[in-house]
């Protein structure tokens, strides 16, 4: 049995034990004035009840942003927040786009090739060629 | 130039003597006087003739050419003008004089009966008008100018209120109905006395079948149904005997003090509409139906000049019972909420989810450190470094 | 969301007992506990994409029940949609001699890895890895979770369990959580072409599903046997 290092203390890694959505808290703002908030107005009254009994862990603030486009702004628990304009866009689509930040992860975009990204150490350990027997060929 | 000039000059006051005070030479030749003198026309002044007479007496061939003598020389304007100021002052000066002594004697004579002392007016008010623009905003105000509105200026805005009034138009209605009068003279009477409010107040309205308006009244006792159709044979019976009057001088009078009775009812009810009542006693009048074009007419404008509403044409239309009257009142009371934070704060399926916050004022950064517990912080830090009072 | 975890223990496998040989392979050293290539037919004919992964959550439909859902209990904290399906094997399961007696060695050895497969690509998996799916996968909602049931090996630091080209869905369990929609940056596509000044710009920016596993687990005979009576067969070769 090869040497085995102090084992590290396992993180807390949400969603291998109990899963908490990453986003926390959505604030919608809108304008009373502006046309462009006029699907927003409309979301807010109709779609709005519906779309939080839906969503009960996320809290969920409106609150008014005079002379400024709407905007759906989302916090995650890992400290980022996003922010989606949704200036003269349908009810519907704002709740798409509600919808996004509900599932986003709140990290920064990135481009990534490799699909599995792990904190655990190799489970069959580096190779190394001092260790194992020697194979007669 | 300037050293031959300066020497003319001392020549001239040597030679002049010490008559002259010292004067500079530039002004020396400025005041003197400048003779206006068209130095072309002197040219010749020899000739008698003028090259211009000349060349015109060549054009014509003739020693005396026709037209204007010495059309194109003569004295120019500037000479001609210069000749007239010459002349001219001495004339007005004796004028101007001949003028003053004849308005100082007049002056003189005017002043000295009164013995007033001037005071320069200081605002145009007390002064005389004199003339306009011919604009009628310019002309003076005239009596068909004041107006004086049919409906009571103040709108009736509680609904105990409007009941009230619709309740009196209704009482008011039946009574007009029942003694057979024209239905809109009780517009004549803008308010009513309080001990006939008070009657009125206590009669009942339960309308037996939908049409009927006469006896749909119910009295509390004798003596108020006496006394009710006692005060509205008045009503009408004013209203009738003014006609036959005929009198122009006291319609004059009357429709004053009318106007002036009207005044002082408009500006009571202004403390305490309806004497301090609040609401109205019997819901049987919104069952009464307002099919009748000449009750509706009659009663929406009873009801108009008692509230100050105004009805639409197309709700106008649609009416058809004194409840749905009052119905419009209540949605023209009520308005819908403008704000958009006022309609989610009066929406309750948003209230009653936990997840729900809504804000009235828009959230700024102090907020969020409210919220966070740091603002305090801030705030003590801020005072302090001096920073805010 | 508690409750999903627990789902995973409650999600019990009902297997029916029939009698066939396996064929395993053992080596002592660097024990590569080979799964016969007989018991890729027995387990039912795979579908090509829905078989691959069954979602015990969120598609309910795809599996009709062949046979009666007699151990899976209805949870009654789960909307009817999102009950858990039962699932459907025609034949029990088959394990020869040789596979029960190692496969304690690679159960006891913790911790396992997994090379599960997923439209017929292998992901390498260890317990609490973040899985980034090259798609976004249609009809799930964060919080789901997916059961991975086709994997090509399965391993510990010693020893390692190969499938021909399939490990038996029933020999393991590996969970993965949804954790939501991820996306990437714009992306930007200049296209051009010959003697002509003009750049067309196509732009893309895709959505990929985020995973997290949430327990890789070799099952145990004991297991093995109190689930679905496993009916152990003499290797008829070895």
């Amino acid at each position: 049995m090869p040497l085995k290092g102090i084992r590290t203390v396992t993180a807390a890694r949400n969603g291998v034990g109990a899963f908490i959505l990453q986003c926390k808290r959505l604030d919608f703002h809108y304008c009373d004035w502006a046309g462009s908030s006029r699907g927003m107005v409309s979301f807010l009254k109709h779609s709005l009840p519906a779309f939080a009994k839906e969503n009960p862990q996320i809290e969920i603030r409106v609150s008014p942003r005079p002379h400024k486009h709407p905007v759906i702004k989302g916090h995650y628990i890992n400290g980022r927040e996003k922010a989606v304009c949704v200036r003269n866009l349908e009810p519907e689509q704002i709740l798409q786009k509600a919808n996004l930040l509900k599932e986003a992860s709140g990290e920064k975009l990135k481009r990534t090739k490799k699909p599995v990204t792990s904190i655990n150490e190799s489970v069959r350990g580096i190779w190394s060629p001092y260790h194992g027997d020697l194979r007669t060929i | 130039m300037r050293t031959s000039l300066r020497q003319v000059n001392l020549d001239v006051i040597r030679l002049q003597g010490s008559r002259f005070l010292y004067v500079c030479s530039v002004c020396r030749q400025e005041a003197r006087p400048r003779p206006f003198v068209a130095r072309q026309f002197l040219r010749n002044a020899s000739d008698a003739t003028p090259i211009t007479e000349r060349v015109r007496r060549k054009l014509w061939g003739t020693d005396n050419p026709p037209g204007l003598k010495d059309p194109y020389g003569g004295e120019g304007v500037f000479e001609k003008k210069f000749k007239r100021g010459q002349s001219a002052p001495q004339e007005d000066e004796s004028a101007e004089v001949t003028r003053a002594a004849g308005t100082e004697n007049a002056v003189v004579e005017d002043a000295l009966p009164e013995e007033t002392p001037y005071e320069p007016a200081t605002t145009w008010e007390g002064l005389q008008r004199v003339g306009h623009l011919g604009r009628w905003s310019d002309l003076p105000p005239s009596e068909a100018d004041a107006y004086n509105s049919f409906s009571s200026n103040r709108r009736l805005t509680k609904l105990g209120h409007v009941s009230l009034a619709a309740h009196q138009t209704a009482v008011e209605l039946c009574l007009m109905h029942l003694l057979k009068k024209p239905l809109t003279s009780i517009c004549d009477v803008a308010e009513h006395e309080k001990p006939v409010f008070k009657l009125i107040w206590n009669c009942k309205i339960q309308p037996k079948s939908n049409t009927e308006w006469d006896s749909a009244l119910v009295y509390p006792d004798k003596e108020t149904e006496d006394a009710l159709i006692y005060i509205f044979e008045q009503i009408g019976g004013a209203q009738q005997a003014a006609p036959e009057a005929n009198a122009a001088a006291e319609d004059a009078e009357a429709a004053e003090l009318e106007d002036t009775q009207d005044r002082d009812s408009a500006q009571e009810p202004r403390s305490i509409p309806f004497f301090g009542y609040k609401y109205a006693k019997d819901r049987g009048f919104l069952a009464l139906s307002l099919n009748d074009p000449v009750t509706k007419f009659a009663f929406l404008k009873r009801f108009s000049q008692l509230t100050g509403q105004y009805f639409p044409d197309p709700i106008l239309h649609s009416i058809s019972s004194v409840g749905q009257v009052i119905d419009h009142i209540k949605t023209e009371l009520k308005p819908k909420p403008k704000k958009l934070a006022d309609h989610l704060v009066g929406d309750d399926s948003l209230q009653s989810l936990p997840n729900v916050k809504v804000f009235v004022k828009k959230q700024k950064p102090w907020h969020k450190d409210e919220e966070l517990g740091r603002k305090k912080l801030i705030d003590a830090e801020l005072r302090e470094r001096g920073l805010v009072e | 969301m508690f409750s999903r975890s627990a789902l995973a223990r409650a999600f019990a496998l009902p297997l029916e007992q029939a009698a066939r040989p396996s064929l395993t392979r053992t080596t002592t050293f660097r024990a590569c506990l080979h799964q016969a290539t007989t018991t890729a037919p027995t387990t039912q004919a795979e579908e090509p994409l829905s078989a691959n992964r069954r979602t015990e959550s969120s598609t309910p439909d795809t599996h009709p029940t062949r046979q009666t859902p007699s151990t899976t209990t209805f949870r009654t904290d789960l909307p009817p949609s999102k009950q858990p399906i039962p699932p459907t094997f025609t034949n029990p399961l088959r394990v020869s001699q040789s596979l029960l007696t190692t496969l304690p060695y690679l159960t006891s050895q913790k911790p396992h890895y997994i090379s599960a497969h997923l439209h017929d690509r292998p992901y390498l998996l260890t317990e609490g890895d973040e899985l980034r799916l090259p798609f976004r996968m249609p009809n799930v909602a964060p919080g789901d979770v997916l059961r991975f049931n086709r994997a090509s090996v399965l391993g510990s630091r010693d020893f390692t369990l190969k499938g021909s080209p399939y490990i038996d869905e029933r020999l393991f369990e590996c969970r993965v959580r949804v954790m939501g929609v991820d996306s990437e940056p714009l992306r930007v596509k200049e296209k051009t072409k010959r003697r002509r000044r003009h750049v067309q710009r196509v732009t893309s920016k895709h959505r990929y599903t985020l995973l997290r596993v949430m327990d890789v687990k070799v099952k145990t005979v004991e297991e093995l046997k109190s689930q679905g009576e496993v009916v152990v067969v003499e290797d008829e070769k070895a």
